[in-house]
């Protein structure tokens, strides 16, 4: 140990001086860093979330203040963090269970009992039933939470997956005919869709081609989503000799995305229908 | 003691200049006083490009001030290493290039690039409106942003803005055909076949005494011809192939399609274009597959075969190098008059559509909007003339009269079904045997028989893999949507979805939708 005052022992000194200024002015600069741009309250989290930036949402709902808006926050930028780990998904689970227990926010349960039904939905495996029970909850407890339309869309795809690869057509259309249906359009334009495109996958166009028109009625849809419904109920109309529906459909396609890929493909198919139509 | 002194002086007046300096270089690039950096990264060096991104950094820092554009040009072989480097070491520049030609890059796009549907929706303020206008942002391209690069079929969206229309083309030697009397383009491929014999006629030789061949050949030179021939014989599966009727054949179509027993390498269609191609080899210079690009375009210019295949980017240095006239022109493909490959073609293939290139994506930081702007610019009216003017490329977005009209591309049949079948489900085994379709003792049956019998177990692993990408994209969106839904002013029990959420949740259900139709296909599909 070096004497007091000894040479060696100011030196000691002086180089935690030096230390001790080198943190102060690391911690200045990164307080620039940190405080550059802070929005009010979560917001900025919750922006960096939607733009896909949980892993960056993920220490501002960490060390924000307690509240149910924080828990539902925190969840969700766990589940999305990068990359994706079995111990995040599992205390995204304890979040949501103890915001479900502890909460007076009531319209913060529904899209907690969502990612709840999603975590056993498609981040843990073989875990339907139990996706189930959460979207049956979900729909019964809050059936005016748009969560609810949601949670029926999912619904219908783990009820569909359960049927037998082999299903006649009878059996496919009793077990859709029994499915909630969602209140809001949207929604349902989404559960029109892909009931239609299981139908397809089953062979059965005359139902689907009902169902993919709902969905055309239902809500606009945007960007590629919308081209290959048109395109698809044009083509499934066109097999089932439904040409005027036909026509529409691609009609409406190629004014709307004049630029796409299968227009050429498909001003043959609407000049090919109307020759038939013709004779 | 004073030298000790003065070196812990040293050491403190160093790191407060080092931290003012991170603190300088931080607020740079955000806001605030100073100007804010947006640097690009790309790996495009040809010279005209780069003067042209120089100009366009120039004329976008005029009319905005405060912003100050960079480039950064890094070489091709090592700019996925670099990119990868940049964006883990959270340094990457604001905009980068992107192709999904280089590996893994799918994956990096999906989770540090930003999704620009927002934006492709609505107009681009920098395009000066024409008749009929204004037009969406993605409307103004002649792609329509559907390519590979500009958009996800994964995520459901798009990630990328293009600059030019990439698209393969035929050149040719005018001056040569001139001189052995043959006829002006375009030919079908029967008409080219006979080339060969007209220059063996007129005893066109090489500089090396040996007879010119109808085209030159190396690995990038037969791949842009092989992929038209295979596409005008192979129209009929279009159709067939589509599982889900919207007129698309992906590679989950084709490599379902396969496992179900709807094709195989037998397939009348199929084999026919793989016969195409072996008979299209006997026209180029031999050992064209063990040429790489520069190679193929060297005896183009020596003058050992009348024309050659590159992408339409080519054509500016092609003319620089070659001391003869080089002509563009479509490639010599069957058509429906064909004695043989006739039966197979509904109609031209597409020499406009699924092809735009060189494109630039946006990196999710704080100066995201800026450079979106700045992508908005670049592709506006003066920027895609300027760019046109430097470099003689054909741009992405269409003009008052585009070039297109000037070279007088086809539109028709997609291209990208042998893209499809060489590179999704089975590339392995398709690169282990391909060699088999041009071998003397080998033809496109006995690569048939191979294909037929070592395709399923890597194409059934290969939807395996495309099930567990879904997934995790899936997985991915589940933030975003909780995100978007607590964003929305009013989202109380009985409030109306909004409707970019609505857009949002119709595609997370449509890509939902898809990997259990993935799933239940491999639960009655099992392992051969």
């Amino acid at each position: 140990m070096p004497a007091m005052g000894s040479k060696r022992e100011l030196r000691g000194r002086s180089s935690m001086r030096c230390l001790y200024l080198v943190v102060i002015v690391g911690f200045w600069g990164m307080k620039g860093v940190a405080g550059e741009a802070d929005e009010p309250g979560n917001r900025k989290a919750w922006k960096l979330l939607a733009g896909h930036s949980a892993s960056k949402a993920w220490p501002l709902f960490n060390h924000a203040p307690l509240s149910s808006e924080r828990q539902l926050g925190m969840a969700a930028a766990l589940l999305g963090k990068y990359p994706q780990t079995q111990q995040n998904v599992d205390r995204a689970e304890v979040v949501l269970q103890t915001l479900l227990r502890g909460s007076d926010r009531t319209e913060l349960h529904a899209p907690a009992l969502y990612l709840l039904a999603r975590i056993e939905h498609i981040f843990r495996e073989g875990h339907e039933s139990q996706a189930e029970v959460y979207y049956r909850v979900l729909l019964k407890k809050h059936p005016e939470s748009q969560w609810a339309d949601y949670a029926a869309v999912k619904l219908a795809l783990i009820v569909l997956d359960r049927l037998p690869g082999k299903s006649d057509t009878n059996e496919v259309r009793s077990m859709i005919a029994g499915l909630a249906e969602p209140r809001r359009s949207e929604a349902r334009s989404n559960w029109h869709r892909l009931i239609a495109e299981y139908l397809l996958e089953h062979g059965d166009m005359v139902a689907a081609l009902d169902h993919l028109i709902l969905v055309r009625k239902l809500a606009e849809g945007i960007g590629k989503n919308r081209a290959d419904l048109l395109v698809q109920l044009g083509n499934v109309a066109t097999r089932l000799n439904e040409g005027k529906i036909a026509i529409s459909a691609y009609e409406e396609f190629l004014i709307e995305f004049a630029r796409d890929n299968r227009n050429f493909m498909v001003q043959r198919e609407v000049r090919r229908i109307r020759r038939e139509e013709e004779k | 003691m004073k030298k000790n002194r003065l070196g812990y002086a040293l050491i403190i007046v160093m790191t407060l200049v080092a931290f003012v300096v991170a603190r300088r270089n931080y607020t740079a690039t955000t806001a605030g006083p100073g100007k804010v950096l947006l640097r690009i990264g790309h790996f495009t060096i040809d010279p005209q490009f780069r003067s042209f991104l120089e100009k366009a950094g120039g004329a976008y820092e005029r009319i905005h001030p405060d912003v100050q554009i960079k480039q950064l040009d890094i070489p091709r072989p090592v700019y996925l290493q670099w990119q990868r480097t940049q964006i883990v070491g959270e340094m990457a520049p604001e905009i980068m290039q992107f192709a999904y030609f280089n590996a893994g890059v799918e994956d990096m796009v999906m989770h540090r690039f930003l999704v620009l549907d927002s934006w492709v929706e609505q107009p681009n303020p920098y395009r000066v409106a024409g008749k009929g206008e204004p037009m969406m942002w993605r409307d103004t391209f002649l792609d329509g942003l559907d390519s590979r690069d500009t958009y996800s079929e994964k995520l459901r969206a798009y990630f990328g803005i293009p600059l030019i229309m990439g698209g393969y083309r035929f050149f040719y030697n005018e001056t040569m055909r001139r001189e052995a009397g043959v006829k002006s383009g375009p030919w079908t491929f029967r008409e080219f076949q006979q080339l060969a014999d007209q220059l063996k006629v007129i005893g066109k030789v090489d500089a090396a005494g040996r007879p010119v061949l109808p085209m030159v050949g190396s690995n990038y030179a037969s791949y842009s011809f092989f992929k038209m021939l295979f596409a005008s014989v192979t129209q009929p599966l279009l159709f067939t192939l589509d599982r889900n009727y919207d007129l698309d054949v992906t590679g989950l179509d084709v490599a379902m399609g396969f496992l179900d027993g709807n094709w195989d390498y037998h397939t009348r269609e199929i084999l026919a274009a793989f016969n195409l191609i072996r008979e299209s080899s006997t026209l180029m210079t031999a050992g064209f597959s063990q040429l790489g690009k520069q190679d193929g375009v060297l005896q183009f210019a020596q003058e050992r075969g009348m024309s050659i295949g590159g992408a339409q980017v080519d054509m500016s240095y092609l003319r620089q190098l070659a001391p003869f006239e080089v002509r563009e022109g479509s490639f010599p493909v069957p058509d429906k008059n064909d004695p043989i490959y006739g039966q197979y073609v509904l109609g031209p293939v597409t020499e406009l559509k699924r092809s735009s290139s060189l494109t630039l994506g946006v990196l999710r930081s704080p100066l995201q909007e800026r450079a979106v702007d700045f992508l908005q610019f670049l592709t506006g009216t003066e920027m895609m003339a300027l760019l046109h003017q430097e470099t003689g490329w054909r741009v992405s977005v269409q003009g008052d009269s585009t070039e297109a009209d000037k070279l007088e591309l086809k539109i028709g049949y997609p291209d990208g079904l042998y893209d499809t079948i060489k590179s999704r489900g089975n590339p392995m085994a398709f690169n282990r045997n391909v060699d088999l379709i041009f071998k003397p003792n080998g033809g496109p049956e006995v690569f048939a028989d191979k294909m037929d019998a070592e395709s399923p177990r890597e194409i059934r692993t290969w939807l395996e893999s495309q099930a567990s990408t879904l997934r995790q994209t899936l997985r991915q969106q589940e933030s975003v949507i909780i995100a978007r839904w607590f964003m929305v002013p009013d989202h109380g029990e009985s409030a109306e979805i909004d409707p970019d959420l609505a857009g949002f949740l119709g595609v997370n259900n449509r890509q939902e939708a898809e990997l259990r139709s993935i799933r239940r296909f491999l639960r009655t599909h099992p392992q051969p």
